[in-house]
């Protein structure tokens, strides 16, 4: 074979792959992969050269424009049926007028704060309490339109609230947990006022009601138009459709991708920022690349880590403020061995707080110690005495019948890296005490309907509870009475009788403020949770960007507020 | 015409292929723990209400009874609603579809064109600096995960030097997507004669696809390489030679023929699994494709969206394999169907 292909050389010209490489070759054969890697190049090249220059012209066309780069897609756009995540919330927020929202306060951290607790009217111009306290007249403010121009009276108002108790969906509980059980408790007086009837007086309806998922105010005209006899609701219709009442409408909606809010120009409150582009940007990285480079105004759903970098970056305006959400780890008190108080009291006490505070939040954020959050009306952390000491701790389970400690397993949701770095020091701690803790990762779908059905012996999520009411027996109804969310099982009689007795009284009544402050003490020390930290809400604008409201009821941005020079 | 009647009876196979395969997913779906009802309805809500809504998704019913009413559902075209979104699946499923065609299509042309040439020159210059040019290209692009590529890349072209266009995803917002008719960007673009959509839509995918085509290209290129020194060692390029073949006719005519029989089988198996989507570059790049679509999807047990996706990722299978099956019977005479 080799013979022969020698001899034949003599007669012929080298093939191409026996013939050492030449100029000739580079440049002709070469060009067969060469050609198309420089073209592609070329091509590559051109066009996005091009697009830069474009760009920005567009760039300074639009500057009157608000872009944020948010972390996901909004989903169901039913403001009563939505499930109120961060994003679709926040959208919602700014698409929905409703009767009562929180008044403004002053300057707070370098941010401006809105009230939790104090309430002006926005659809209502005002209202008045009976003398008895049962009966509450609210006045809808006169000349107010939807954008297609049919007015906004107290029919509409009316009809509204009356979906709300139709889809009973969140808001409905929440009227419920006052006392409107019903819709005919609401009815009409003349075209301007609304009369709620309530069994009993309540300090909680404005707190309970001043969100879009309480009372949002939806275009009659448009839900009657989809209403069909099956869903007369129309909630099919709305889960991607709008009937805007608030200071922006949804111009477009392109899934996936993004969407445009529009100022409605009906509406009576100012509107600084005309409109509102957003863009899904899924990874955090390229959102804080591009709000750097100052694509956008705003991105949302910055990683806490980076925080300390991105406040020593000039361009930027980084606002980290504590909420008041609490983000404890559950034990079932009903499972063994976390039915055993000294158990769980052993475990408060090996928790490295600290080290969580400084690692996993950054020095941000408010470190928890009690049920009831810093920024909530008597909310009292003197009851605490855990602080970190893992030979009291071992002493305490040696006493609980552990001397040796013992295994057990922590549920969290996959893909919350301080979910997963919080139970990682949960984990480290209680090792120090003799307790195995493996972690267990469950998809959110999981997680949650384990949650739901009490089958966690003992969890962790960051996002655990914030209360749209800051009300301190608000907060305590729901977390330590109400069957649905003592995800613990944790039921103390006297929480309980002291909740049930107080719950719809004043704010200032002392004797509510005693019962709270006494119901805090035994829960503290009855440790049904590891009371570890309330996360801070993070947002980042370009310096330019001014007027961010906080709202640390519900943390969703009120967009007409910014102001972009 | 045989050729004909051998695709139709592939379609036709392809009928109790997807049968099965919505049964094993319907199954699969509904082992894994997880309820969408308690994610969408929110704590406050009673068990009460938890129970009608679950009834009105049908979630209460028995398997079979749950299977039978999807089934009927797909019969009449209707893939269902996303439990989450509310969006239709089919719908949302087809505006992706669209999204992630164009990024693999893209991605893979980059690919084939760059990966084939390099391969058959890698071969033809066995052990020169080509050849080792080509090998270390692969290596790296086989070996450089894309989210670290992605993002680098992005940082350097994009926020560094300014020549790349920011990570918007499919096109510049404040351009706007070209009239729709078929839902590729590049392709209606160029049909409507927008060119600003067209430029902005080309500067949004040229990167994301450099950076998925590169992660591919390695198994390309070496199959390639190693079709093009098997063909060349065969006894008929031998036989040629001996004849006295122009050797450009005997690589580009013979040997190329030859060589691309396994390259297409790998394009294929490439391009099925591209897509399914590739979460990690949609979700750098803010690609509103398929992946991304389906890991969310699982990650909130959304039943109908996760059926829908692998029914649609199924179909895609059969065909790109029917369609390499049938480019076969082109270039290798010895398939007969």
């Amino acid at each position: 074979m080799f013979d022969k292909e020698d001899k034949m050389s003599d007669i012929r010209e080298p093939a191409s792959w026996e013939r050492p490489l030449t100029r000739r070759d580079i440049v002709l054969k070469g060009a067969v992969a060469g050609g198309i890697l420089v073209a592609g190049g070329a091509l590559g090249g051109s066009a996005y050269a091009r697009p830069t220059a474009a760009w920005l012209a567009r760039r300074r066309a639009a500057s009157a424009t608000l872009f944020v780069a948010n972390f996901g897609d909004m989903q169901n756009l039913d403001p009563y049926t939505s499930s109120a995540d961060q994003v679709t919330g926040d959208i919602l927020t700014n698409l929905y007028a409703i009767p009562v929202t929180f008044a403004l306060d002053g300057t707070h951290n370098g941010a401006r704060y809105a009230q939790s607790t104090v309430f002006r009217g926005q659809v209502a111009s005002g209202w008045k309490w009976s003398k008895n306290k049962r009966e509450i007249v609210f006045t809808i403010r006169k000349g107010i339109k939807f954008p297609d121009g049919t007015p906004i009276d107290a029919n509409a108002v009316k009809f509204s609230l009356d979906r709300c108790f139709d889809v009973k969906a969140v808001g409905s509980f929440l009227f419920s947990m006052v006392g409107l059980t019903s819709k005919s408790q609401i009815d009409v007086l003349d075209d301007h006022h609304v009369r709620f009837k309530l069994p009993k007086p309540t300090s909680l309806l404005f707190g309970n009601m001043a969100m879009f998922y309480g009372s949002a105010i939806m275009n009659p005209a448009i839900v009657k138009q989809h209403a069909t006899a099956a869903d007369p609701t129309a909630q099919g219709y709305f889960k991607t459709h709008t009937a805007e009442s608030g200071p922006y409408v949804l111009k477009n909606w392109n899934v996936g991708s993004g969407w445009t809010l529009e100022a409605n120009p009906d509406f009576w409150e100012p509107v600084a920022t005309k409109t509102v582009q957003f863009q899904v940007i899924p990874d955090a990285q390229q959102r804080e690349l591009l709000v750097k480079a100052g694509k956008v105004d705003i991105a949302l759903g910055v990683p806490l880590k980076d925080v300390p970098s991105l406040k020593k970056d000039s361009r930027l305006n980084v606002v980290s403020l504590p909420t008041r959400e609490v983000a404890f780890a559950g034990f079932d008190v009903t499972k063994k061995p976390f039915d055993n108080k000294l158990v769980r009291q052993a475990i408060l006490y090996a928790i490295p707080y600290q080290t969580i505070m400084q690692q996993v939040l950054h020095g941000q954020g408010v470190q928890l110690k009690s049920p009831i959050p810093a920024g909530t009306p008597d909310s009292d952390f003197n009851y605490w005495h855990y602080n970190t000491d893992y030979t009291k701790a071992k002493t305490l389970l040696t006493k609980a019948g552990y001397p040796h400690g013992f295994s057990t397993q922590l549920d969290i949701q996959t893909g919350t890296a301080l979910d997963e770095q919080t139970a990682s020091w949960i984990q480290q701690g209680l090792q120090k005490i003799g307790i195995s803790v493996s972690i267990n990762k469950q998809p959110s779908a999981a997680f949650t309907a384990q949650l739901d059905a009490k089958k966690h012996a003992f969890w962790f999520s960051s996002t655990s509870w914030i209360s749209i009411n800051n009300d301190p027996l608000y907060h305590l109804y729901w977390l330590y009475d109400q069957s649905c969310c003592t995800y613990g099982n944790y039921l103390n009689p006297t929480v309980e009788k002291l909740v049930n007795k107080w719950v719809n009284a004043p704010l200032n009544d002392p004797g509510r403020i005693a019962a709270v402050r006494k119901m805090q003490k035994i829960i503290v020390d009855d440790a049904p949770w590891i009371f570890l930290y309330q996360p801070p809400q993070v947002y980042v604008t370009s310096s330019n960007v001014k007027n961010l409201v906080f709202y640390p009821t519900d943390l969703f941005l009120r967009y007409q507020n910014f102001t972009k020079s | 015409m045989k050729v004909g009647f051998y695709a139709g009876r592939r379609i036709l196979l392809l009928a109790p292929v997807l049968l099965g395969v919505t049964f094993i997913t319907f199954a699969l779906t509904r082992i894994i723990p997880g309820d969408p009802i308690s994610l969408i309805a929110g704590p406050y809500v009673s068990a009460v209400r938890k129970a009608e809504l679950r009834h009105a998704y049908l979630l209460d019913r028995p398997f079979y009874d749950q299977y039978i009413h999807y089934v009927w559902g797909l019969l009449h075209g209707n893939l269902g609603t996303s439990i989450v979104s509310g969006q239709s699946v089919a719908g949302e499923l087809s505006r992706r579809f669209s999204a992630t065609f164009e990024l693999t299509t893209t991605a893979l042309l980059f690919s084939a064109l760059v990966g084939v040439p390099l391969g058959i020159l890698a071969a033809l210059k066995r052990n020169s600096w080509v050849d080792g040019v080509s090998r270390v290209v692969g290596i790296a692009g086989i070996s450089i995960p894309v989210f670290w590529s992605g993002l680098m890349l992005s940082l350097l072209l994009f926020y560094k030097w300014q020549v790349a266009s920011p990570p918007f995803g499919r096109i510049d917002p404040q351009v706007g997507p070209p009239h729709h008719i078929t839902g590729l960007y590049l392709v209606d673009s160029v049909l409507t004669w927008n060119w600003r959509a067209f430029d902005a839509a080309f500067s949004a995918i040229w990167l994301p696809a450099f950076v998925l085509g590169f992660s591919v290209m390695a198994p390309i290129m070496r199959i390639a390489r190693q079709g093009m020194i098997e063909a060349l060692d065969a006894p008929p390029t031998t036989a040629l030679r001996a004849l006295g073949a122009k050797p450009s006719r005997i690589v580009l005519r013979h040997a190329l023929k030859n060589a691309m029989l396994p390259v297409l089988t790998m394009i294929a198996i490439v391009y099925g699994y591209l897509l399914g989507g590739s979460v990690l570059v949609e979700t750098i790049f803010s690609w509103p494709g398929m992946g991304l679509y389906v890991y969310n999807s699982i990650g909130s047990s959304d039943f109908p969206a996760v059926q829908g996706f692998i029914l649609y990722a199924t179909t895609m299978y059969v065909i790109v394999f029917l369609l390499l099956d049938l480019l076969y019977l082109a270039l290798d005479p010895r398939v007969k169907y």
